[in-house]
């Protein structure tokens, strides 16, 4: 096993891991603009509703930067490696899913910008609709690109 | 301020739409042969093993996104006018759809 594909089966894992980070944040935030608590809470789906949103924008836009970028550099070993053999044993849907998965990520990177803007304080109340609805759109994105990319790492395991 | 809000919604517009075409009709400014290290201009296969055109359809998409989003906050500003905000996710939805049609449909 050569030393460079040592680095990208940790680059992977470290996909993986900002990934899950970032799924995280994007859902606390789309529970948080959609199901807003304002008045004291003590349980814990209230403690999830009563977050503030705004203070993870800028987590959010840096880990799907690194995910984005990190996933982009495995990408071309997947595609000699993984892809084959999911060509081989008829994975059609898998395969599918994550074509999918690439240009939705690509889509959802040209949001940022507008992203960061409708989350800026103070938050404008008129653009609380198109905030929710980017945000959702974002966290979709990143629940596809999470079980797509989990999904076809099972079926493929890391390549070791 | 009121450029950047422009410049922001039309990128994310215009680049989902842009990307949409792109994906269709190969619009890949370049490619890039994994198996063989070669990069080459446009949407070409590579000399040996799979060819992967992504890379260059996020630039393809992010420069004509940038240059119409450049262009559009530029234009002269009518204080009566504001962009129409929710194109930044209806239109983003919209090519999530169609790249969904294209992939099953298509077969992009």
């Amino acid at each position: 096993m050569s030393h460079w594909h040592d680095i990208l089966i940790a680059l992977l894992i470290l996909h993986g891991i900002a990934a899950f980070l970032l799924l995280g944040a994007l859902t606390h935030q789309v529970i948080c603009v959609w199901a807003p608590v304002h008045a004291r809470v003590s349980n814990f789906v209230g403690h999830l509703r009563a977050v503030a949103g705004a203070d993870y924008v800028g987590a959010i836009i840096v880990l799907y930067i690194v995910t984005f970028v990190l996933g982009a550099i495995v990408y071309p070993d997947f595609k000699i490696t993984a892809s084959n053999v999911l060509v081989e044993k008829h994975f059609v849907k898998s395969l599918d899913s994550f074509e999918f998965k690439e240009h939705i990520i690509a889509i959802g990177l040209a949001l940022l910008p507008a992203y960061w803007y409708y989350w800026r304080r103070p938050l404008v109340p008129e653009h609380a609709r198109t905030r929710a609805m980017v945000t959702t759109l974002l966290t979709f994105i990143a629940w596809w690109g999470f079980i797509t990319g989990h999904v076809l790492n099972n079926i493929r395991g890391l390549g070791v | 301020m009121r450029r950047f809000p422009v410049f922001a919604i039309t990128f994310a517009a215009v680049f989902s739409v842009i990307y949409c075409f792109a994906l269709h009709y190969g619009w890949a400014l370049f490619s890039y042969g994994p198996a063989t290290g070669e990069f080459m201009w446009f949407s070409r296969p590579a000399t040996s093993g799979p060819s992967m055109h992504w890379y260059g359809l996020v630039v393809t998409s992010g420069i004509i996104a940038a240059l119409a989003a450049l262009i559009v906050s530029f234009l002269p500003a009518d204080p009566g006018k504001r962009p129409w905000k929710d194109i930044a996710w209806l239109l983003p939805l919209g090519s999530m759809i169609a790249v969904a049609f294209l992939i099953v449909v298509a077969g992009d």
